[in-house]
Parts: structure tokens; C-alpha cells; sequence
């Protein structure tokens, strides 16, 4: 029999096979048509005025949204800078031509091994700094020259919260209003410290070590209300966002994730866009009997609010147990996104971005608030660069998704249907009760962690610190019983494609697409802060802290500091009217605790697998956390030069650079 | 030439290729907890699967939060079809299903077998292992019920535990404290354990240590004060308690109905 033989019989029949695929392929259309149009919404919304009077821009990129980017210029109040959750600066003292001449002016050693995450909080020529356990609140003077200590606040936290702490003893820091400083403690307290004094204000236990319920996150104010949520999705602990009063630290409001609807503080409010998180008390029939009173969807990421629409966006995190054969269903609300009112934590839409989550990806990566162009209209948006991979674009008024692109590579996730909202998951590469599954990418931190990205609105494109993470994964018994790890998997992290762990690029949220990516050894766990000078800040965990130029990505400047870096960098105007950028260093955290704890390098599945991956960090830093401030010799001036036309940037993404550390970067010397 | 025998047997091949192909890319793309939903939808289907030295029972169901677990026995509606599922866990998943219930036996582990019963009544369906000293004996009781009766049940073992009176409230401390919450689930409270059997309705159960002995006070204080003497093998540690703690512990437990 010849091939012509075959073709020839095969024309005959080709009507038959053609009708053959297309009932084959006749699978069901979703029928996920949005329920509520925008105009059932509970939100009036007036036409986007686009852009903002006073901004230098450029037509046709993305603007952080108006309302939302309450900059500070000289001051830092928050550690995502703004509502909107920029981390971007205007200052520009410290430019893309001057920032090679930066110099260390002052530094400070916090006396700590474990990992240091917090942003400086610098208020009133005042730079107040926490620290990871014992959660110490430093304030420096500003005015006086080198590290002036004004007061310390030692919360003075209970011991044992260090042994159900999931991942390391960090804090992500502190926030600023009213004449106070609000953060959380490892064991569960919230605090409120006066600015001045350095006196406590208030405290309130909201969560309870007992059951391995821990806080690391920082809160948000929203006028008299401060938002704080729990850690603990590693232990079965049920997540919640609370609101306490600023003035009292009496809690007004608490939205659980998991639960039935008055517990989530679902109410007729409620309007989400897709089908899917639509119905009564989802966060119960999602879940196997009683599973979601130990379902976690906690909440330890970042809050940002829109004060235009009024709505506060965050994220919840893994379902537990990460086994999640032990868990059949959806289990609400966990890896979901909530829309809610900050006076009353009444939920408005939420979107579970990850049904039935597998791989421990926690949902609470920053929300971006950004309008932007689509389809040449200016829309309200959030861009969140998705543990996933996938970097979503969701309209903020109604929860819809209007694009999903990927940044990192994801052997999992195929896409996203916007017509559902459901991600297209590999089912075959479910890990099962005792079945192990290789080269599943990303790994459980995801392609972005904790780790916020940054937006400059000069060159519209959002800057995110990016893992290169793979892993094999296998589910085993997991086991209840409150206060003890609750986890089911076994875990082994490495290198994905190209064998570097880390990443840093710039991503064009508009054109969808990665402008310029640079690669680096380790995980990228510190979140880079752009500025009006167009120069982007970052460390890596190598005990760099570096300078690109924000439009092409080139290394302007780099600094070896003592040790690695896991923590986001901020910038000030000091009271001689000079540029300062200060940042921690101190390696710890989830991806750190080979140094920080340490741990054994040897040990594969040590701290859920990251060990592994991470196992050559202890030849490139210590421990140790220190507080860095830099600043210019000379400042050149107030402005930045102006650039004729911003370079052009080729429309595929610029390859990767070779890590660089040679003689031709200007690079200052460690003490 | 064109010959018809071979252009059906091409034609065939091809399409049957085509076929699994498209079956193949469309199953993969199905959601995830859509696995066999049509199968589940059709029977009531319960899975039993062998842990060292007990039966972990779960009724599915499409909605998660109706499926339930309990352990080492399970009630059927009489006169309609049941699909039991056996799976190895960490245990065996080998047992014998008596006739009146099912004609027949499951050599091997991972089947699943049609279970009928025309009348109400007992059937103790016997492990398919050699019962031998460090693996005990593990019998899988079938109670067979009018499908009133068994609808209530349902209903009725579906809910929390009914929350513990003044006079059990003793009970629920030392169960939480001692260490039985650790491998054993109550719904309703903290006890969320899964390496032992669930125990939210444990009072209306017929048998101890899967199908060991009578459910009863006495027993159960034996088996409470002495695991080993009562089931050599078993896996569940003895748990030291003074007289009227045990007494205030069994009392809590029968009361689990």
C-alpha cells in the first residue's frame, strides 16, 4: 500500500472525517455572559478624564489612577508609596546620567539574622524602620548626620509566635497617618505608635499563635479605618482582613475568606462578574464539610484602594491543605481577588482567579490601579502580575478580565478564558496522593511573590521582579491538628528554562508585552522603586543593590551591600533638600532560610522545597540586617536633563544580559 | 483503483484516530473537579478506602460541602443500585462483599462493584486480607435501610456534631486535649485529624475498630484504655486517662449520634 493509495481512498471519505471534527470539536460554548451589566453596579462612575494635568506624558501609555497616586514628593508613608500602589517616586535629583556617582552616606546594623522585607517610612525628616521578630520600630533623625537613633518601640512579642511562622520572621513594615505608625506583629498584634514619641498608642490581639495564626503583612489606612490580615495558610488557618479603628484599635469589621456570606461580609452588594462566583454561600458548598474552618485564604499581601470608586482590591492566598485531593471543589474564596468598601469591608465583586488552587500559588500579589488604553479608550484598571505567570489587566470597577498575558513560563497554565474567567489548567500535571509530578513551572512561590512590582508613569511600564522557579511536586497525607503544619506535599524546587532562579523586567501593560528582562542568579525577593529621575532601584539577594535605567534596562549603578537583599528600597527628600534612597538588607524569608535559619543546603525538600534552589546562596551572603542610605557627593540640581525622544525600544523583548560585574560597571566596594 | 473495502477500512482507521485525538484534547481541557461527574451523577457512589486498619468511607456527591466521611461502615438505600469503590490507602484496599449484598468477591484493589439489596438489614462485608498479629482485622459494615430511613441518615450524618451539654462538656475537653483530636475529626469542632477514622456521628455506629467488637461503653473504655489488647496491630496509641476522665470521654462519644 503506497501513501498515494491512501490519500487517494482518503479523499473519498474526506466529507465524512470533515463532519466527524466538527462535531468532535462541538464543545460546549460557556455560557459565562456577565449576569450584572455596569449599570446594576453599585458604583457611578463619571467618564476617564485622560491624562492628568501636570504629568509629563506620553499619549497612549498607562497613568496610575488619578485619584489613587497621592505621591508624597519628599516623603514615603507607605511601603507601596501611593494608593494606587506605584512605588514611584518624582523625585529626580538622582538621575539616569548622575545615579553612577551615588554614594553610600550612612548605614545602620540592625543586630538581627533573620530576613528583613519592610520598607523605610520616612515622615517629617523621620525614618521610621521595623524589623523582622522581635518587630522593633526605629526611628531615626534625619536632621542630624549619620544613624541618630530618636526612640525605639519594642512591641515586645510573644516567643512562640517565631515557631509557627511558615516562612522566616519577617515584616513588610509600617504606615503612616495621623501622627502614627501602624504595623503588625509576628504574634498577631496589631499596634499603633505614636510618630512623636515613640509611645504605644494602642494594641489589639487580633489573632491567635495558638492555632498558628501569624501577621507579616502591612497594613493600609483608609481615613479611620486600618486594614490587617492574617498569615497562616500553611497551618489550616482560616484567612480574614480586618478593619480596626485608627484612634482605638477596636475592630469595626472582619471579612473572613472562607465561610458563609455574612461571615465573608457578602452582601446585596455583591455583584462578581463571572458565573463561576456567582451563588449563596459559595465559600461553604465549595468546600468538603467544615473544610473551609481550616481552608486558609489568608490575606498577607498588599491593600490598595481607589478612593474614586471607593474600593479597596487585595488578594487571598493558597487553599489548605496544599494536598488538594483532600479539598474536592472550587473552595472559595481562596486565590480570589475582593473589590471591598473600607469602612464597612462590605464585599462589592471578587474574582477566584484560581479555582480548586493545586499548587499552593497564594492571590496575594498587589492589584496595580492604573487607567489605561484599550482599544483606544481609557479604562479603569488593575494589573496584577499573577502568581501563574500571567499578568492579568481586570477592569477595577467590575471584576471583569480584560486581558491575561503571560510574563513567566508556565508548563501549567495554558491561558485564561476571558469569557469564564477560568484559567486553562494541564489537569495531567495534578499532583497525586503519592505521585510525584516533575517540571511543574511555576513553582509553589509562583513567577511573582510577596515582592511588589512598580509602575513609573514616564515610561508606563510596570517593572516586576520575577522567579524562574520549576518543581516537582507530590501530595501526601495531611494531617489537622491546630498550631501544626497542615501540608500534604512534598516539594523540590529548581532553576526553570536558562537556569538563572531570578528575573527583572519591564513589562508594557498597554502593548502587553516585555520591553526589557534581565536575569539574575537568585529569586528576584526585593521589590523595585522607579523614579522621576528614570531610574529604577533593586537588590538582588547576592548583596546587590542596583540602578537600571528605567526605559532600556541597562545597569547604571550597582552596590555590594553585607549581605543579601529581600527587602523594597524608598526614596526621600532629606531637610538639606537632597535626594536620599535608603534600603534594607538582611536574606531570610521563604526563599532566604538557608541563610537566615540556616538550614541544610543538602536537604532538597527543606522549607517546602526551596532549600534546593536556593542551596548556593550561603557562598554569596550571611546573615545579618542592615539599613542603607545613599545619596549624591554633589547634587547636580534640582531637574533631571530632558531627553529629546525616549530611545526606541525594539518590539520584541530584548534578550536577556549577562549578569555583570565586570571593571566596565562602576560599582562602590562593601565596607 | 478504487476498491470500497479498502476506502471503509481507511475511512475507519482514520476516524477512529481522529476520534480519540478530539476525545483526548477535549478531556484534557475539562475542568478539574468535572472528572467523571456523569458516572457519579447516575448512582450513588461511595468510596471506601483501606487505611492500617480502618475503612475511610466518603459519599460523593457534586457539591463538595455534601460529601460525606465517616468510617467502617457504610448505609445503603435498599433496592436501588450502589456503586462502592475500593481503594488501597495506606492500608489494603482487598475485601470480601457478602452475598445479599453483592454476589461475589473483589480479588485485587482499586475496583469497584454494584452493591444491591432488596430488604433492610446487616451484611459485614470481611477484609480480604490474612488477619494475622500487625494486621488486624478490618470489616466494613453495610447496613441496608428503606430509602426514608437512608435519606434521613444522610441528612442526619451530613450536620455538625450536635454541640456537647453541660454534662458532656467534660467529655469534649479531655478529646480535645488529650491528644484524640490529633488523628481523629468531630465536625463542629477543632478536631479536624484525618489519620484516624471520623467520629462525628461515632455514637451511631454499630462497631469498634472496624467491626472489632460491639459499640458499647464497655468495650469502648477497653479499647480507649487498651488499643493493643482489644486489636493487636492497630495503630491507635493507648491514652492514659483516669477513671472518671475515661468514664466523662465515653459518655461524649456514645453521646455523637
Amino acid at each position: 500500500m503506497s501513501a498515494g493509495w491512501i490519500l487517494r481512498n482518503l479523499a473519498f471519505c474526506a466529507p465524512v472525517l470533515a463532519a466527524l471534527v466538527v462535531s468532535g470539536c462541538d464543545y460546549r460554548v460557556p455560557e459565562d455572559e456577565p449576569k450584572f451589566p455596569r449599570e446594576m453596579l453599585d458604583i457611578h462612575v463619571s467618564p476617564l478624564q485622560s491624562p492628568q494635568a501636570g504629568m509629563p506624558l506620553r499619549e497612549g501609555i498607562a497613568q496610575p489612577a488619578a485619584a489613587a497616586f497621592n505621591v508624597i514628593p519628599g516623603e514615603w508613608h507607605r511601603p507601596l508609596g501611593d494608593y494606587a500602589g506605584t512605588r514611584y517616586s518624582p523625585l529626580d535629583q538622582i538621575h539616569f546620567e548622575n545615579v553612577r556617582d551615588l554614594q553610600l552616606v550612612w548605614s545602620f546594623d540592625l543586630g538581627l539574622s533573620r530576613g528583613q522585607e519592610a520598607t523605610p517610612i520616612v515622615v517629617n525628616n523621620t525614618m521610621y524602620v521595623v524589623t523582622s521578630f522581635p518587630n522593633l520600630l526605629y526611628a531615626f533623625d534625619l536632621t542630624q548626620p549619620g544613624p541618630v537613633v530618636r526612640w525605639v518601640y519594642d512591641p515586645q512579642p510573644d516567643r512562640a509566635s517565631q515557631g509557627v511562622a511558615c516562612c522566616d520572621h519577617v515584616n513588610r513594615g509600617a504606615v503612616y497617618a495621623n501622627g502614627m505608625l501602624f504595623y503588625a506583629t509576628l504574634d498577631a498584634n496589631a499596634v499603633a505608635v505614636d510618630a512623636e514619641t515613640g509611645e504605644e498608642v494602642w494594641r489589639n490581639r487580633i489573632g491567635n499563635i495558638q492555632i498558628g495564626e501569624t501577621m507579616t503583612m502591612s497594613p493600609l489606612v483608609v481615613r479611620d479605618v486600618v486594614m490587617f490580615g492574617n498569615s497562616g495558610g500553611e497551618f489550616g488557618v482560616r484567612g480574614w482582613l480586618k478593619g480596626l479603628d485608627i484612634n482605638t484599635g477596636e475592630t469595626l469589621w472582619t471579612a473572613y475568606s472562607t465561610g458563609p456570606d455574612p461571615e465573608v461580609l457578602i452582601g446585596p452588594s455583591f455583584r462578581p462578574f463571572y458565573r463561576a462566583d456567582q451563588g449563596a454561600n459559595l465559600g461553604v458548598t465549595t468546600w468538603p464539610s467544615e473544610q473551609w474552618k481550616i481552608g486558609g485564604g489568608n490575606v498577607w499581601g498588599w491593600i490598595t484602594y481607589d478612593p474614586e470608586l471607593d474600593l479597596i482590591y487585595y488578594g487571598t492566598a493558597n487553599a489548605a491543605p496544599w494536598n488538594a485531593e483532600a479539598r474536592p471543589g472550587d473552595n472559595k474564596w481562596t486565590a480570589a481577588v475582593f473589590a471591598r468598601r473600607p469602612d464597612t469591608g462590605e464585599a462589592i465583586w471578587a474574582y477566584q482567579w484560581d479555582p480548586h488552587n493545586i499548587y499552593d500559588w497564594d492571590g496575594v500579589n498587589e492589584s496595580t490601579l492604573l487607567d489605561m488604553p484599550i482599544d483606544g479608550v481609557m479604562r479603569r484598571v488593575m494589573v496584577r502580575a499573577e502568581r501563574n505567570g500571567f499578568v492579568y489587566v481586570m477592569d477595577r470597577v467590575t471584576g471583569e478580565v480584560l486581558s491575561a498575558t503571560p510574563y513567566m513560563h508556565s508548563s501549567v497554565v495554558k491561558g485564561v478564558d476571558l469569557r469564564s474567567g477560568q484559567p486553562i489548567k494541564d489537569l495531567t500535571l495534578r499532583p497525586t496522593y503519592g505521585r510525584t509530578q516533575h517540571g511543574i513551572c511555576p513553582a509553589v512561590p509562583g513567577a511573582k511573590d510577596f515582592e511588589p512590582t512598580s509602575f513609573s508613569p514616564r515610561t508606563g511600564y510596570l517593572y516586576i521582579p520575577a522567579n524562574n522557579l520549576c518543581m516537582d511536586i507530590e501530595g501526601m497525607e495531611a494531617n489537622y491538628i491546630a498550631g501544626t503544619p497542615y501540608m500534604g506535599a512534598s516539594v523540590k524546587m529548581y532553576a526553570g528554562p536558562g537556569g538563572h532562579l531570578g528575573e527583572f523586567m519591564a513589562w508594557d501593560p498597554v502593548n502587553r508585552r516585555k520591553v526589557w528582562t534581565r536575569e539574575e542568579r537568585f529569586v528576584t525577593w526585593s521589590g523595585p522603586m522607579v523614579t522621576g529621575g528614570d531610574v529604577v532601584f533593586y537588590g538582588t539577594m547576592d548583596r546587590w543593590f542596583r540602578a537600571l535605567d528605567a526605559r532600556t534596562g541597562e545597569l547604571l549603578w550597582q552596590f555590594q551591600t553585607e549581605t543579601g537583599i529581600i527587602a523594597p528600597p524608598m526614596t526621600y527628600l532629606g531637610p538639606d533638600g537632597r535626594q536620599y534612597i535608603a534600603i534594607l538588607s538582611g536574606p531570610g524569608g521563604w526563599a532566604g532560610s538557608v541563610v537566615s535559619v540556616p538550614l541544610d543546603p543538602r536537604d532538597q525538600t527543606a522549607d517546602k522545597g526551596f532549600v534546593n534552589a536556593m542551596r548556593d546562596l550561603p557562598e554569596y551572603t550571611g546573615r545579618g540586617g542592615y539599613l542603607y542610605v545613599f545619596s549624591l557627593p554633589d547634587p547636580t540640581g534640582p531637574t533631571a536633563p530632558v531627553r529629546e525622544t525616549p530611545p526606541q525600544v525594539p518590539p520584541e523583548a530584548v534578550p536577556a544580559q549577562a549578569v555583570p560585574a565586570g571593571p566596565d560597571v562602576p560599582a562602590e566596594r562593601g565596607r | 483503483v478504487i476498491r470500497p473495502l479498502s476506502v471503509a477500512a481507511v475511512c475507519l482507521t482514520v476516524a477512529l484516530a481522529l476520534l480519540i485525538a478530539v476525545e483526548a484534547a477535549t478531556a484534557r481541557q475539562s475542568p478539574a473537579m468535572e472528572e467523571a461527574d456523569e458516572e457519579i451523577g447516575a448512582l450513588l457512589t461511595i468510596r471506601a478506602m483501606g487505611q492500617p486498619f480502618w475503612w475511610d468511607v466518603v459519599y460523593r456527591d457534586p457539591t463538595p460541602s455534601r460529601l460525606l466521611r465517616t468510617a467502617n461502615e457504610i448505609h445503603i438505600p435498599a433496592g436501588e443500585r450502589v456503586r462502592l469503590e475500593i481503594m488501597p490507602g495506606e492500608g489494603s484496599g482487598r475485601i470480601w462483599v457478602p452475598r445479599g449484598v453483592h454476589d461475589g468477591f473483589l480479588p485485587g484493589w482499586g475496583r469497584s462493584v454494584t452493591l444491591r439489596a432488596d430488604e433492610p438489614g446487616v451484611f459485614r462485608a470481611r477484609s480480604g486480607e490474612f488477619w494475622r498479629r500487625g494486621r488486624p482485622r478490618m470489616d466494613l459494615m453495610i447496613v441496608v435501610r428503606s430509602p426514608d430511613a437512608f435519606a434521613r441518615w444522610r441528612e442526619g450524618q451530613l450536620a455538625p456534631a450536635p454541640p456537647a451539654n453541660a454534662r458532656r462538656a467534660e467529655g469534649e475537653r479531655i478529646f480535645l486535649a488529650t491528644g484524640c483530636a490529633w488523628c481523629h475529626a468531630v465536625r463542629g469542632t477543632l478536631a479536624m485529624g484525618a489519620a484516624g477514622p471520623d467520629l462525628t456521628r461515632f455514637g451511631s455506629r454499630l462497631t469498634i475498630a472496624a467491626g472489632l467488637v460491639p459499640n458499647n461503653g464497655g468495650q469502648l473504655g477497653a479499647f480507649i484504655a487498651d488499643p493493643q489488647g482489644v486489636k493487636p496491630g492497630t495503630l491507635m496509641p493507648p491514652v492514659p486517662l483516669q477513671g472518671p476522665q475515661l468514664q466523662a470521654l465515653i459518655e461524649y462519644l456514645q453521646g455523637l449520634r
